[in-house]
């Protein structure tokens, strides 16, 4: 036995070293100590299997992400956090690692991504083992067997595996079940497939005659047709050929070391009954929320309930500071970019920087803003753990070259007297645009910049595509928590509406106040 | 004091002045007079650089003006400009227009900026108009404004591009008055108008402009009196 645990032991180290090589050659370099990477080897040499442990987890919290759209796996319980099977187990598995766990809710399809990129240490989403995945990401031992189910209108008329073919399929995006769908697409282009942020979207789309079948995971299919048993049927995917499928946890290719750990717990959970029990609990007993059907039953359901509207109000602080804060890293980079695009020689032509400034504005307008978060989030601030700051820099970015047209036209609409004006007087370039021009532009610039803000208030409903909860991903979660569309989405809509009435206002007072001041 | 040496000043293919030489001594009132489009406005903007000599030099006493070395925003700081459309600054109080420039140029302290610009205010009779913005003044207020703030540097010479052209005519004599009176006091001055009396009762020279050229140039007396050039002879009877 003792061997048996040095040989693993050895192994174990050999890992360690393969993976984090190069993060402790980097320490070393850094700290300019050529002892730190031998050092680190000799310490992990004397210690226990059990105790050697991923470099991920030295801040002693395991980062998780998820999709809670999933139920009975992951949804969004009452308190606005993800809850189910899946973040129970992951919670165990953490325990029992001795690290807190940090669960980050996101889109589905951005899990794989965020790992690659470092954002979580892993994922559990109740996702499928596929050949696709393992090349970017590691997976556990499967902790759950998944079957494909196909879900109907119960007067369906699609029996066969044949009957998918030409028909509209719905699946949630970036799921086996968006797989199968589009694999069917590929072979008939009659197929239509759609692919929902929700699963939940779909089943509505499909009650409502705008999809044929949807395709998901056996576990919420048989939610769903709990709740909608009147109108739905659920078909085992085995019916049309589909083969069983493995649910695992998501882990970075090199961390093989968390790999071996979650195994290794994973392994004593099932063999102690206590994985059982996280079964029979949160599977095989789960309920999916029901409410009454009256309008009062609605509003209650998604206002009130469980203090709800608690989380539209969470989640316009995130939209108005998001906002805000772009609004103000828009402004001053308009006013710079402005300012260079502008910008001449003593002979009237335009200078380098106003070239660069030219670049900016078309490259920052020829993009969509949701790309340019994306790219932001992903790509250049992969690191970030500050979503707001991240998503303001973007947005600031982009709004940047806007409000940079705007000054331009307030700019120019100011006299071009008032720049000889101080420019006789001595006053140089900068100091006029400063004190003389700029000021004027401003209150020229006014009504369209409070429309750019107003524009902006509203564009930040995109970083749910990045899974900040702002007020339209709060709204949205909310449905799927309470399956109901309706209430919470009118709500968001409105609350949207009456700050942004409010908002103007306020900018019709203030401009009214700057004009009285100039009496023209 | 201002020497100019061969001035050339194109638009584009349109050759607005074609060689000027001259020269402003100290204490002289400069009028420069010519029909419209004979680059007389041009050649008082190239003084000061708001236009950019095409070819030619410009001195203020040691210093070339046209030399790119040369710092600009010094020598407009010795060499004022009131204009046509006095060009005051519409976001700021009259008093704030008339400290801007000594306070941020001469790093006068903000009470002493004031009660210089009181000083002057009170000079042009406007001494209550010291909070109110441009928009609420006449043109005539706003042209003994502009002519103040300018005084409230200390120049050395004062450029004026045809102060009283865009007044209504019970106006133009309120800043003829400030003007005679500066130039009483001696201040060097070069004048863009088309005030033939105050070219005659204050200037010390009149120079003639047309088609970017100058075409005479004399004292008062003798310039309209005994007008030499023909094309100044047809301009003076039409306008006289």
């Amino acid at each position: 036995m003792r061997k048996l645990l040095k040989c693993k032991a050895v192994l174990l180290i050999l890992c360690t070293l393969l993976c984090m090589s190069r993060t402790f050659a980097a320490y070393a370099a850094e700290t300019g100590d050529p002892e730190a990477a031998s050092s680190v080897t000799e310490t992990s040499g004397q210690a226990e299997v059990a105790s050697a442990s991923s470099a991920s987890l030295d801040d002693g919290v395991l980062t998780v992400g998820t999709n809670a759209e999933f139920p009975p796996f992951e949804y969004n319980g009452g308190d606005g956090q993800p809850a189910g099977f899946d973040i129970e187990l992951i919670k165990a598995i953490g325990q029992r690692l001795g690290v807190e766990v940090d669960i980050q809710n996101m889109e589905f399809d951005a899990l794989v991504t965020s790992i690659s990129t470092g954002k979580i240490d892993c994922a559990i989403a109740g996702m499928t083992i596929t050949e696709e995945r393992k090349e970017s990401v590691n997976f556990s031992d499967p902790y759950y067997d998944a079957e494909q189910y196909v879900v109907l209108n119960k007067d369906s008329s699609i029996k066969t595996a044949d009957d998918l073919y030409g028909a509209h399929l719905g699946c949630q995006l970036g799921t086996t079940g968006n797989t199968i769908a589009s694999d069917i697409a590929k072979e008939d282009e009659k197929t239509e497939v759609s692919s929902y942020n929700k699963t939940l979207d779909a089943i509505n789309d499909l009650r409502n005659g705008r999809l044929d079948a949807v395709i998901l995971d056996k576990n919420p299919a048989s939610v769903f047709v709990e709740k909608y048993g009147s109108e739905i049927q659920a078909v085992p995917g085995g019916d049309f050929g589909f083969e069983i499928e493995q649910y695992a946890i998501a882990i970075p290719l090199e961390d093989s070391v968390l790999m071996y750990q979650i195994n290794d717990v994973l392994g004593k959970m099932k063999e102690d009954g206590s994985y059982d029990k996280l079964v029979e609990e949160y599977i095989d007993n789960y309920e999916p929320p029901s409410s009454g059907n009256s309008i009062a039953d609605k509003f209650r359901t998604a206002f009130i309930e469980e203090d709800r509207y608690k989380l539209y109000i969470k989640g316009f602080g995130v939209t108005i500071a998001t906002a805000v804060l772009a609004a103000l890293i828009g402004l001053v980079i308009g006013i710079i970019v402005a300012l260079m695009r502008m910008s001449e020689t003593r002979e009237r032509k335009r200078t380098i920087s106003s070239h660069i400034a030219g670049v900016y504005i078309d490259i920052i307008r020829g993009t969509p803003a949701v790309l340019q978060l994306l790219i932001m989030w992903f790509i250049i601030l992969a690191n970030s753990k500050s979503p707001i700051l991240v998503a303001s820099l973007s947005f600031g970015i982009n709004s940047g070259a806007y409000v940079a047209e705007i000054i331009r036209a307030g700019i120019q609409a100011v006299d071009s007297g008032q720049m000889e004006g101080g420019r006789a007087m001595g006053l140089s370039k900068v100091q006029t645009m400063r004190y003389i021009v700029l000021p004027q532009a401003l209150k020229n610039a006014l009504p369209p910049l409070c429309n750019e803000f107003i524009t902006l208030l509203k564009e930040t409903a995109i970083v749910g595509y990045v899974g900040m909860t702002d007020l339209t991903r709060q709204a949205n979660m909310i449905t799927s928590a309470t399956y109901e569309a309706f209430m919470p989405l009118i709500g968001a809509a409105v609350i949207y509406f009456t700050v942004i009435k409010l908002l103007t206002i306020a900018f019709g007072k203030l401009e009214r106040r700057l004009r009285e001041s100039d009496n023209r | 004091m201002i020497t100019v040496k061969n001035l050339h000043k194109s638009f584009g293919d349109n050759k607005v002045l074609r060689g000027i030489d001259y020269h402003v001594n100290k204490g002289e009132v400069v009028v420069i007079i010519g029909p419209s489009g004979s680059g007389k406005s041009t050649f008082l903007r190239c003084l000061n650089l708001l236009e950019l000599p095409t070819s030619g030099e410009i001195w203020l006493d040691n210093d070339c003006v046209t030399d790119p070395k040369t710092d600009i925003n010094k020598i407009r700081q010795r060499m004022s400009m009131v204009f046509q459309h006095f060009n005051l600054f519409n976001n700021m109080t009259i008093l704030d227009n008339i400290t801007l420039a000594p306070m941020k140029l001469k790093k006068m302290s903000k009470q002493e900026a004031e009660d210089k610009a009181m000083v002057l205010l009170k000079r042009v009779n406007l001494a209550d108009k010291a909070s109110a913005y441009p928009g609420q003044l006449s043109g005539g207020q706003k042209q003994r404004i502009a002519i103040i703030r300018s005084l409230a540097m200390d120049p050395e010479v004062i450029l004026f591009d045809e102060p009283t052209s865009a007044l209504d005519p019970e106006m133009v004599g309120e800043v003829l008055d400030v003007m005679v009176e500066l130039a009483h006091q001696g201040m060097t001055m070069v004048c863009v108008t088309h005030e033939m009396g105050f070219a005659r009762e204050v200037g010390t020279k009149v120079v003639f402009m047309d088609q970017g050229v100058i075409q005479e140039e004399n004292e008062p007396k003798e310039f309209f009196g005994n007008p030499k050039n023909q094309r100044l002879r047809d301009f003076l009877s039409k306008v006289l």
